[in-house]
């Protein structure tokens, strides 16, 4: 722009940069340091690598607590991701297909995201995974005994899986705009070669978007490995630890427990975690996603 | 009927089947999706547990729905009600969401329109700290707003808004980069020429977004709006952590302590808990034929 001063954007900034530096660098780095020290009543020491090595100590009870929550973390990580990517793209690809009523049935797919991650239906979740709740009356009419959900590890899993799961919406949205995107020319091509349409499905559709598969997968990936809320109001972490997942631990250690030190060392091993799987994917993504021009 | 024109009526009756087959798909996975709610409904007109998979109350009761607002067990003192913990919860989210969107909004306008050094730095730390995991910032920040001095600015302060000013000061400043990621996406679908004709006339920039842009960022503008406040809306951890005293209690503190007991009845706590998400409803319903129209698809693609 001609004659447009210099300063002008940098003001427009301030808001962000303010943030940037208040809420996003300062607490990265401070939670690092923090991680460094050990506070005694009022008196905080600088420890080194100490917190580190005792939560990697397995031999004490907080290293084997925090052992559990990262392989509790990790098995629902890796269960609920792919099971979200899956559902969302299968339903997001139904609907692309020049539905009657899309409207309708995107707004219906997309309701539990709104309301399934509200305290209040996420309380009601308990009930309805009870012994004699909702699912297990369900189980009954498909001649399924019922499942004690909440009393074993795997049962309490699955509600927490099902409860993130069911909440899809936002990854089917950008899905299904994705679907909207791969050219028609190319299904027809594929129709005159004889491909039918679950063929047409892994072999066009799949490869079109797997840019907008690879970004899905980090960004709930990224949510996941801090998940709270089902664990927390569902599962209480248990039965037995068994659903005490890491961002819940670090919620008891440093805010029930009042050990800011230990907590910041464990979300630091938590965000590396993050990091490596992140990198690892797209690290990954020559290997499998395709971009076009 | 000739040979031909036979396998063409079968052809067509096969292609009516698979037609079919796609609804049938369809029709099934919103009925899975949505019955839990429906029988979340169902149940709060219920005397007792919903013992069955059929949704229909078979105990019919309207004391859930008529004690819907009452909240034993939060506070002691009166006017402690679930419109109480309605006001204290918007609270945090009213500002969460307008000063979220506005600063926002301005921050893509600027890495999207206007030329600086450092504009690549910027957008690639928008992008960077969108997978930052939010885990990592909410210790130090929580010794930073309980620091004393700090501290007195908010914690027990009864100035409207001001009790809740951890869980809404960072959208002051632009903290969501995902709403500052689909603001960007929307500009970038924006023809230049737009501006480039406004700035002939002699508009200066805030004029260029706020008359020209904004009718025209309409939907994008509704979609990070409503994103924002369900994520607020929803919000448990923050309110946990900072929300320490009965008076402060959101929604999301008050209904985990309002479970089954004696005065509490299945009908009453599946009631109450329609009535906490009933704005969200229509929130929701009342912003989604722009979120989920035509419009703002565009916007949250990747």
């Amino acid at each position: 722009m001609v004659g447009e001063k210099k300063w002008v954007p940098y003001a427009f900034l301030v808001p962000w940069i303010i943030g940037f530096l208040l809420f996003k660098l300062y607490p990265f780095i401070s939670s690092f340091v923090m991680s460094l020290y050990e506070k005694r009543g009022r008196v905080s020491t600088y420890v080194g690598l100490k917190n580190f090595q005792m939560i990697f100590d397995t031999s004490t009870y907080l290293g084997s607590e925090f052992m559990n929550s990262l392989k509790v973390t990790f098995v629902y990580v890796f269960i609920t991701v792919p099971l979200i990517l899956i559902v969302s793209l299968l339903i997001a690809y139904v609907l692309a297909l020049k539905i009657k009523g899309v409207g309708f049935f995107r707004t219906s797919f997309y309701m539990p995201t709104v309301l399934g991650a509200n305290v209040a239906i996420i309380v009601l979740w308990r009930y309805i995974f009870e012994y004699n709740g909702l699912i297990n009356q369900g189980l009954k009419l498909l001649g399924i005994s019922p499942i004690s959900f909440l009393g074993t590890a795997s049962g309490a899993m699955a509600s927490i899986v099902l409860l993130r799961v069911w909440q899809f919406g936002s990854t089917m949205l950008i899905f299904l705009n994705a679907l909207k995107n791969v050219p028609e020319s190319l299904y027809e091509a594929a129709t005159i070669d004889g491909a039918g349409k679950w063929r047409q499905f892994l072999s066009v559709t799949v490869p079109m978007i797997t840019p907008i598969i690879l970004f899905n997968g980090v960004m709930r990936l990224v949510e996941t490995f801090q998940v709270f809320n089902g664990p927390m109001l569902i599962t209480n972490g248990g039965p037995e630890r068994s659903t005490n997942v890491l961002n819940k631990l670090i919620y008891d250690i440093a805010f029930q427990g009042g050990d800011l030190n230990v907590g910041s060392a464990m979300s630091w091993v938590l965000f590396v975690v993050i990091m490596i799987f992140t990198i690892l994917i797209f690290r990954s993504s020559k290997y499998w996603v395709h971009y076009q021009d | 009927m000739t040979d031909v024109q036979l396998r063409l009526k079968s052809h067509k009756t096969k292609k009516r089947i698979k037609e079919g087959f796609k609804y049938v798909i369809i029709i099934f996975a919103a009925f899975v999706m949505l019955y839990p709610l429906l029988w979340i409904l169902g149940a709060s007109f219920n005397e007792g547990a919903n013992e069955s998979f059929f949704f229909w109350p078979h105990d019919f009761t309207l004391i859930g729905w008529k004690e819907a607002l009452s909240a034993p067990g939060w506070g002691s003192a009166e006017g402690y009600s679930l419109l109480r913990a309605l006001w204290n919860t918007l609270q945090y989210v009213l500002p969460h969401v307008i000063f979220g969107t506005l600063s926002t909004l301005i921050t893509a306008y600027v890495i999207t329109r206007m030329h600086f050094k450092g504009k690549k730095l910027v957008f690639a730390l928008v992008i960077g700290t969108l997978l930052m995991p939010n885990t990592i910032f909410r210790i130090p920040m929580y010794a930073f707003w309980t620091t004393p001095g700090i501290s007195e600015l908010w914690d027990g302060n009864t100035t409207p808004f001001m009790g809740y000013l951890p869980l809404w000061a960072g959208s002051l400043f632009a903290v969501n980069s995902f709403s500052i990621f689909m603001f960007i996406q929307f500009f970038r679908t924006i023809p230049r020429d737009l501006d480039e004709a406004a700035y002939m006339d002699g508009a200066n920039k805030l004029q260029v977004l706020w008359y020209v842009l904004l009718p025209v960022l309409k939907p994008i503008v509704i979609t990070v709006a409503l994103l924002l406040f369900i994520a607020s809306f929803n919000d448990y951890q923050g309110p946990l952590i900072y929300v320490t005293s009965a008076p402060f209690f959101p929604l999301s503190r008050v209904l985990p302590m309002l479970g089954l007991d004696s005065t509490n009845t299945y009908a009453h706590v599946y009631a109450r808990s329609i009535v906490s998400v009933s704005i969200l409803i229509i929130v929701f319903f009342a912003a989604q034929r722009y979120f989920v129209g035509n419009d703002a698809d565009s916007a949250i693609k990747g």
